[in-house]
């Protein structure tokens, strides 16, 4: 008898919904660790985001005349990423267009789940951010503040420059370790807070979700790079590498937008040279970009490059083995 | 076979099943670059036609008798002395500030593939009044195309079509941003090629009759 399976054909025997239910896990414990500290409204963007999301992808189905494939929870999870890579701030309907965008564009068209070339979050947030940067780098300073209003931001909100707007214009990032521990960095609602981030990685690398030979050598990429070209006065080593892994949503887009199982390449040697070249790709954008954070367009670049890098892995590998039956043939002469 | 029928196929082959900008890919960077406003959009497809149509007959008349290293150059030198026309038309009785917004695109039109394909390919000789049609065809497949993505890119960027005011509020001006462009184009070869899918019987029939 036949097995009908369902998208994306990955070769592992573990099933979608549960790859997603691991990501939507990790997401949950960020997006909770959040309202701490902004109060209610990042959930709200959230469940608007996520909504988005859903809602577009039956509006795909319904225009590919197919059954919905809302539950298999790829809509809901690309939704949440793209609500956790906003500021608190931002107003509700621009987490919506970047999912709607995401949905109807990146991913229905290539033909759904499993089939997209490009990373749908990643893209919802690249067109958000080249569209409308102010409302997605305005974040709101994380104590000072105390619960944010749901609906009417006033002007009275205080603001606070991001560790990698500071890193930009050339100044040091100021923050201290505790910051880090109690998520007080400014940033997305999603990626400030590095020490759940950190367990999330470690959580999805033993369930096997996602794959530590793509993030290691992204970090470690990222690493080598913040050591040899460090911004900002002071030039201590640690407090460059401290600086540049925290700012932004550098880690945030390694652990959940690199590891992408559709997205990114299969081969482990595959994996490791796109996790270096997206390392590469994160820190150049910093560098010369035009925006303080360019994770979603480093991310969209190295996706184009993961099926190349599968094909040329495919081809080492046959090209090895061949010479190995060669070289046993010949000893048996 | 009846000599209207072939002619027709033709046509609507260079027109819309083998679209010279959605299927073949040609000619994109004026359309990405310089279709923004519907007024660049039909003075750049005129121009095409002016340059394309002439090129087309030359070389349908004598570019079977001519080696194929010399046939590039000439139809380039045509094209480029017949655009140098169009741009002086333009400047003169036309409007010369839609010149200056074409910048480099109308210049650079007379180098576009779409000749080197249309021009110098297809119409070599091939009968007149095909390269002719092949000609109307391809400058219409490319007309239409360019005039919708800057008919929507307008009405976002501007709110107006043709300089005319709609009462539309919302702008959205990243829209003139290249990326745009090629996310339209996209859509657009995605609804050709499922029409192509949905009418590929019809196709291949004519396929053989254009082999023929």
């Amino acid at each position: 008898m036949m097995h009908e399976t369902r998208a994306p054909w990955i070769s592992t025997p573990k099933r979608q919904e549960y790859f997603m239910l691991d990501v939507q896990i990790c997401l949950t414990a960020l997006l909770i660790f959040s309202c701490f500290s902004y109060g209610w409204r990042p959930a709200l963007l959230t469940v608007f985001s996520i909504l988005a999301a859903v809602g577009s992808e039956l509006l795909g189905n319904a225009l590919r005349h197919q059954r919905p494939t809302i539950f298999d929870g790829t809509a809901m999870v690309t939704g949440t990423v793209i609500a956790l890579l906003m500021s608190p701030l931002t107003p509700y309907w621009v987490p919506m267009m970047a999912s709607a965008f995401a949905i109807l564009v990146v991913k229905i068209p290539f033909g759904g789940a499993g089939r997209n070339v490009f990373n749908p979050a990643a893209a919802g947030v690249a067109l958000v951010t080249q569209c409308f940067p102010a409302y997605v780098f305005t974040y709101p300073d994380a104590t000072a503040n105390g619960s944010l209003p749901l609906w009417e931001i006033p002007e009275t909100i205080i603001t606070k420059a991001s560790p990698a707007a500071e890193l930009a214009a050339g100044a040091d990032a100021t923050f201290s370790f505790a910051q880090v521990i109690w998520g007080e960095l400014c940033g997305p609602i999603g990626a400030t807070a590095i020490f759940i981030l950190i367990a999330a990685a470690a959580f999805l690398f033993i369930r096997r979700t996602a794959s530590v030979w793509t993030v290691i050598p992204y970090v470690c990429m990222c690493t080598l790079i913040a050591i040899v070209f460090p911004r900002g006065t002071q030039g201590e080593i640690m407090h460059s590498i401290a600086a540049e892994l925290c700012a932004g949503y550098l880690l945030f887009a390694g652990i959940f937008l690199l590891t992408d199982p559709v997205t990114s390449p299969k081969y482990p040697p595959a994996k490791v040279v796109y996790g270096l070249l997206a390392g590469v790709t994160v820190m150049l954008l910093r560098h010369v970009g035009r925006f303080e954070e360019g994770a979603a367009f480093a991310i969209l670049l190295v996706n184009v490059i993961a099926a190349p890098l599968d094909r040329g892995c495919w081809y080492l590998v046959g090209y090895w083995q061949d010479r190995q039956s060669a070289r046993k043939r010949g000893g048996a002469k | 076979m009846k000599k209207g029928y072939r002619t027709r196929r033709v046509f609507l082959r260079a027109f819309a099943t083998e679209n010279v900008v959605l299927v073949q890919g040609l000619g994109m960077c004026p359309i990405i670059a310089a279709g923004t406003t519907l007024q660049k959009a039909v003075a750049l497809t005129v121009c095409t036609l002016a340059v394309l149509l002439p090129s087309s007959l030359l070389m349908s008349a004598i570019g079977k008798k001519m080696s194929p290293i010399l046939r590039a150059p000439l139809y380039t030198l045509l094209a480029m002395a017949l655009m140098v026309g169009c741009a002086w038309v333009m400047t003169t009785y036309i409007s010369p500030e839609l010149y200056a917004s074409l910048y480099v695109f109308l210049p650079l039109m007379a180098v576009n593939t779409l000749f080197t394909y249309h021009a110098g390919g297809f119409s070599v000789g091939r009968q007149p009044h095909l390269a002719v049609t092949d000609a109307l065809g391809t400058s219409c497949g490319f007309g239409v195309v360019i005039c919708i993505v800057a008919i929507l890119r307008e009405i976002a960027v501007y709110g107006t079509v043709w300089g005319k005011a709609l009462n539309i509020e919302a702008r959205f001006p990243e829209a003139a941003y290249p990326y745009a462009a090629i996310i339209l184009l996209g859509l657009m070869a995605a609804f050709l090629q499922q029409m192509r899918l949905k009418y590929a019987q019809i196709l291949e029939d004519e396929e053989e009759i254009i082999r023929e």
